[in-house]
């Protein structure tokens, strides 16, 4: 279980997130929905610690994560994996070699193992054919389920999903979508998503948090959240139609 | 103006700052990290196949200029047949390492910035620590060692060029013989002047190499960043080079290492 407590980020005179507290349930799937550049990033980032929060505390299974030291937090972030927005392939090695990363980089498998890893992480998320190819050749849908396949080849407990289907098409979302719900049923991780993209909502979540004005407003399950009747719907997810019908256009 | 107003940091307070913290962080992961010997030896390669073509062609454009100018003057004043020793003196001597190491900070270094750039614009820095892979180790590190040892192979190989198209162009134009040409050639060249140059080879080849890697890590938010963070890149690297190369010629001057008094 992930906990965030009362944190506070601020970017020169701009505060992103003020005082936000989140629990990301064991186990479960939690979709943190928000406009485009609120801060759901920002959050991720800071329980990654690739962002220093101003104040707050932030609990890994139990474990104050930001008063930790170096090596303890290198150790608790050991157990997460992250998709990253566009995937974040590296550019100058082949899928196969992208996959094995992490791997090779800190020598814990053969070369054998490491291939019979990466193929079997592959064949998860559907991108054995390419494993040959260069990210440059690649779709975005298929750069994404690349890239969902190196963060899980370490096995990670938790597993967070930066925009994954932001830019896609509709048919390599879908892909992407049912990548992680295989990931989810068949690796069992905790996974925290954070987009704008309803359609998340519908077909991973279980619970959902709106993060609005640095904070986060509501959490819900994922049947309450979808109610017509819940703040959720109706502060966010039928916002679109909302303003559409009051432009005057619709 | 108030006291509470908040000045920004210009680019260049900003391209310093990028810079004082990875010279700081690499000499601290040098020294606590373990060794990339594996990526070092990838980069090694790879900035010697990427470098190579360039230096080439500006050693065969500077043997040519160097030898035409000796040649011309010496032919005027009857003693072009000396047209080898000031070639290699002058290659040798200050040459070679100028435009090696120019030619190196705009082919290599610049690349390095804009490999590490869009690296960090597209999240791979996070990515690598969030796989628990230490940037400094994975990437400042090996590039900085292998632009350090790149150099003086570039300058020795750009010397090697330079001579041999000078003669080949001093025996097209002054049918110089190729005895005359390499016996007078080396006759001033002593133990000195290939420490000083060597010298001078190793420090840019370190200054350049960690100034381009660090500008890498220069705020980017965008091409128009990226685009500044590559051009400081250029020009910072051009002044050390300069200013390292005469600060070195100084000294070896003083020391009578090799360099004219």
């Amino acid at each position: 279980m992930i906990e965030v407590r009362d944190l506070w980020v601020k970017f020169g005179e701009k505060e992103v997130l003020k005082g936000l507290n989140l629990l990301i349930e064991e186990g479960k799937t939690t979709v943190v929905l928000g406009r485009s550049g609120i801060g759901k990033s920002v959050t991720m980032k800071c329980i990654l610690g690739l962002i220093k929060p101003q104040r707050g505390q932030i609990y890994i299974d139990g474990e104050e994560f930001l008063g930790a030291g170096k090596a303890r937090q290198k150790e608790l972030i050991s157990h997460i994996g992250m998709l990253m927005q566009n995937g974040a392939l590296f550019d100058s090695l082949t899928v196969f070699d992208n996959i094995a990363f992490p791997l090779r980089y800190h020598r814990k498998y053969d070369e054998k193992e490491i291939g019979r890893r990466v193929h079997h992480y592959a064949e998860i998320v559907q991108i054995q054919d390419a494993l040959d190819m260069m990210p440059k050749d690649l779709s975005g849908g298929m750069k994404r389920k690349a890239a969902l396949a190196r963060a899980i080849i370490q096995e990670p407990q938790y597993l967070f999903y930066d925009e994954p289907t932001t830019g896609l098409d509709p048919t390599s979302s879908a892909l992407v979508e049912i990548a992680i719900r295989k990931l989810k049923d068949e690796l069992k991780v905790t996974s925290l998503v954070v987009t704008h993209d309803i359609e998340l909502v519908y077909f991973l979540a279980e619970e959902v948090a709106l993060l609005e004005d640095g904070l986060i407003l509501y959490k819900e399950s994922r049947d309450k959240a979808l109610h017509p009747g819940s703040e959720i719907y109706s502060n966010f997810i039928a916002s679109r139609e909302k303003l559409h019908r009051e432009s005057g256009y619709v | 103006m108030s006291q509470d107003t908040i000045i920004p940091p210009t680019e260049w307070v900003l391209a310093r700052n990028t810079i004082i913290n990875k010279w700081m962080d690499f000499f601290y992961w040098l020294i606590k990290g373990q060794f990339p010997w594996r990526e070092t030896w990838e980069q090694f390669k790879l900035v010697i196949l990427n470098g190579w073509m360039t230096v080439f062609m500006g050693s065969v454009v500077q043997g040519i200029f160097v030898m035409w100018m000796a040649g011309f003057y010496g032919d005027m004043f009857g003693g072009y047949i000396w047209v080898g020793t000031v070639t290699t003196f002058a290659v040798f001597r200050e040459l070679a390492v100028l435009m090696c190491t120019v030619l190196f900070a705009a082919r290599i270094g610049t690349a390095f910035t804009v490999e590490i750039g869009s690296m960090q614009m597209s999240e791979q820095i996070s990515a690598l620590k969030i796989m628990d892979v230490e940037p400094n180790t994975y990437l400042v590190i090996p590039r900085v060692i292998a632009s350090t040892l790149a150099v003086p192979l570039f300058v020795g190989f750009s010397f090697g060029v330079a001579i041999f198209i000078s003669w080949i162009f001093m025996a097209f134009f002054w049918d110089l013989s190729f005895e005359i040409f390499f016996l007078n050639a080396f006759s001033f060249i002593d133990p000195g002047m290939l420490t000083n140059s060597l010298l001078r080879a190793l420090t840019i080849g370190f200054v350049t190499g960690l100034n381009a890697v660090a500008l890498g890590f220069y705020p980017c938010n965008g091409a128009e960043d990226l685009g500044k963070a590559t051009t400081k890149s250029m020009v910072i690297n051009l002044f050390s080079l300069l200013l390292i190369d005469l600060a070195i010629g100084m000294v070896s001057a003083s020391l009578s290492m090799g360099a004219p008094t």
